[in-house]
């Protein structure tokens, strides 16, 4: 059987919430009751929760049930799996013919993990959704200004609106799509895309090659899984989009503006299984990081989020921890620690846990600076503090002797520091209560 | 359910290192406020709750912390008293975090769940109308900084309530941006400047909104709104102090 690979593109939709509405307004009496509750947002959580813990139990045969489906289905989809980024970019560079234009969309697993390689290897690396983005107007500055989507049914306001049989024939330009999905169907091979603007389905018409990347993350059982779990992105990924967190690129100009030659050979469609140390995950202790779904929602009130500006993927708290696991990066301490990252994760993925933990595994590996030994007795600083403390705080305010205490604490000469008490207060209990 | 401690009235302090070093008038003023309302009080021998120990990877000395006032709070739940703490920080660790690492500890997983903030602490003595509310009028307008840790121990806006039962006290404007000092964090030069730059937010809300008073559970953001605005910041335990004239 030879078929074309469904790739289904998700949108917001808000049709069928006001449709839904409209019924319920005109029908009334007994038809109303015919006409099922929408779940509510614990109900929804609740069952991404089952789909994603089933992923994350059965990845090994969910794997293999996509691959032979694929193979077994679609035969003009060349399938294949790289353990790790230099292998996927190897491919991807194998592929590519002399074609040196890349798009990407904005899904963590091409930009974070695969754009820098493709650098390297001499490509030009585009994200079009950057330059749609631009294009809207964006009132809302702050999270507190968000009308609480969270905590409204939007279950209705993101469907299937587009159904491609393959990438479309349409047309034809000399450029390589690199897409991230964001779900497949380990069933029937049916690719899921979320899509907020028009990005993805431009490349899947006009590029001559197409190459998908699925990470190991983004399979789940059936269609119905991927298209609730697509949905879920939406609903709960909204407000970061509301919020306009984008990433912050080099400019490159977008695939519309470049004049591009029409590709000399038929269009060509891959799909890449990466794993890229996502089983590792799941073997140590940060196997939880596998049930996140990229909706971005850990973003919405991560106060550092906006300092971010050197990177050039969309930066959140998760990114951030799986790109120390995934050895990318080494930095741990940026963290403020805050905790709002825990409160925004629809799948509850406890983030500031899995960042100590990170944190202790890094410092048992490298140790710790002198400066964080010091920091890190607090108390005992604390009651010398005291001990001394007329002298101390006076000599908190020469600016001199800030100095040597920034080189050899690391605490910055600028700081407001708070006052010494001779008389703690449980000096002054005790001695009330003796 | 966590044991119900509250009848007793009878309180064992968790101070934190704040209270104790840095602003003992939070301390004397809870004290002074639980005694107002009857409550016996101890301050049992404790010491720092770990989590700045934690957060520069002193995991073997916040180990040792975490077990000191596990077992010290422990024995004071078993005695009667119900827990409470004035510092957001310390409370979000013992509550959270000691049943998180002190794994199958049923001591750690007891005083996690006696152990309330003192404004969570207050209004469930209000609820069962055991509050004294008899509270001198405070005509003054309040900016309320709820600090991150509190905003994540998931209990609302207690403080804020407890707050409004003072007569002629107007909650002016309730925030929760976060102020970036994050305990030792901001205090590092690495992190100096992006610490303030996340205090810019908070500090040009408290710009746009003048009250007549800023109020925080937390010490660590006193000391970043203080440093960035040059207004004084008090701890909601010192206005409830002031309402009783203590």
């Amino acid at each position: 059987m030879n078929k074309d690979l469904p790739i289904w593109i998700m949108e917001p939709e808000l049709t069928q919430k006001r449709d839904l509405s409209a019924r319920k307004l005109f029908e009334g009496g007994q038809k109303a009751a015919l006409i099922p509750e929408t779940p509510s947002i614990d109900d929804i959580k609740q069952q991404l929760r089952e789909i994603r813990e089933h992923a994350r139990q059965n990845i090994n045969s969910l794997v293999e049930e996509l691959q032979t489906n694929l193979g077994h289905q679609y035969q003009q989809v060349e399938v294949k799996s790289a353990v790790d980024n230099i292998e996927a970019v190897r491919y991807i560079t194998e592929v590519s013919d002399e074609i040196r234009i890349v798009s990407t969309n904005n899904s963590s697993i091409v930009s974070q993990e695969l754009k820098p390689g493709l650098i390297a290897n001499g490509f030009t690396v585009i994200n079009s959704y950057l330059d749609e983005f631009e294009a809207k107007k964006r009132e809302i500055l702050d999270y507190w200004d968000l009308p609480g989507l969270k905590d409204k049914n939007l279950r209705g306001t993101f469907d299937v609106s587009i159904k491609m049989a393959g990438p479309a024939d349409t047309e034809n330009k000399k450029y390589l799509a690199l897409l991230g999905v964001n779900a497949i169907a380990a069933e029937d091979g049916t690719v899921f895309f979320l899509q907020h603007f028009s990005n993805i389905y431009n490349d899947l018409r006009q590029a001559n090659k197409v190459v998908l990347v699925v990470g190991l993350d983004k399979i789940v059982k059936s269609r119905q899984d991927a298209t609730f779990q697509t949905k879920c992105m939406g609903i709960f990924g909204m407000e970061s989009v509301l919020l306009g967190i984008e990433p912050k690129p080099t400019k490159t100009p977008s695939i519309a503006e470049l004049s591009l030659p029409p590709g000399d050979r038929e269009k060509e469609l891959h799909l890449l299984i990466l794993d890229n140390s996502r089983t590792n995950l799941l073997r140590g202790n940060f196997g939880e990081l596998f049930l996140c779904i990229g909706c971005r929602a850990c973003n919405q009130h991560c106060p550092i989020r906006h300092s971010f500006t050197e990177v050039d993927y969309i930066w959140t708290p998760k990114n951030y921890l799986s790109q120390l696991l995934y050895g990318t990066s080494s930095s741990i301490d940026v963290c403020l620690h805050c905790e709002a990252c825990r409160l925004e994760c629809p799948l509850d993925i406890d983030l500031p846990l899995l960042m100590w933990q990170a944190k202790i595994d890094r410092i048992s590996k490298h140790g710790r600076s002198l400066k964080h030994k010091i920091l890190g007795m607090p108390e005992m600083l604390a009651k010398l503090g005291a001990a001394f403390a007329p002298l101390g705080n006076w000599m908190m305010r020469i600016k001199l002797a800030r100095i040597p205490m920034e080189i050899i604490t690391g605490i910055d000469r600028r700081t407001n520091l708070p006052i010494f008490h001779f008389q703690t207060f449980r000096k002054w209990f005790n001695k009330k209560n003796a | 359910m966590p044991e119900d401690l509250i009848n007793n009235k009878k309180v064992a302090y968790y101070t934190g290192c704040f209270a104790n070093y840095y602003y003992p008038e939070v301390g004397e003023a809870m004290v002074k406020v639980l005694r107002k309302n009857g409550i016996e009080v101890i301050v049992p021998d404790q010491v720092c709750c770990g989590l700045p120990m934690m957060a520069k990877g002193n995991t073997e000395g916040a180990y040792k912390n975490m077990e000191h006032n596990t077992r010290v709070f422990s024995q004071a739940i078993s005695d009667g008293y119900a827990l409470i703490t004035t510092c957001s920080s310390c409370g979000l660790m013992i509550k959270r975090d000691y049943p998180l690492w002190m794994v199958g500890s049923e001591m750690a997983k007891q005083v996690s769940q006696n152990l309330f903030h003192f404004s969570e602490y207050l209004l469930l003595l209000h609820n069962r109308g055991e509050l004294d509310t008899d509270f001198h009028p405070i005509p003054q307008t309040v900016f309320y900084h709820t600090p991150c840790h509190l905003r994540a121990q998931e209990i609302g806006d207690v403080t804020v309530k407890l707050l409004q039962l003072i007569p002629d006290i107007t909650t002016k404007k309730i925030s929760t941006e976060c102020c970036g000092m994050g305990g030792a964090y901001g205090y590092e030069k690495v992190n100096y400047q992006l610490s303030k730059e996340i205090a810019n937010k908070l500090y040009s809300e408290i710009k746009e909104n003048p009250t007549d008073r800023v109020v925080t559970d937390c010490g660590g953001c006193k000391l970043q709104i203080e440093a960035g605005t040059g207004l004084k910041v008090d701890h909601p335990i010192i206005l409830l102090k002031e309402a009783y004239s203590l």
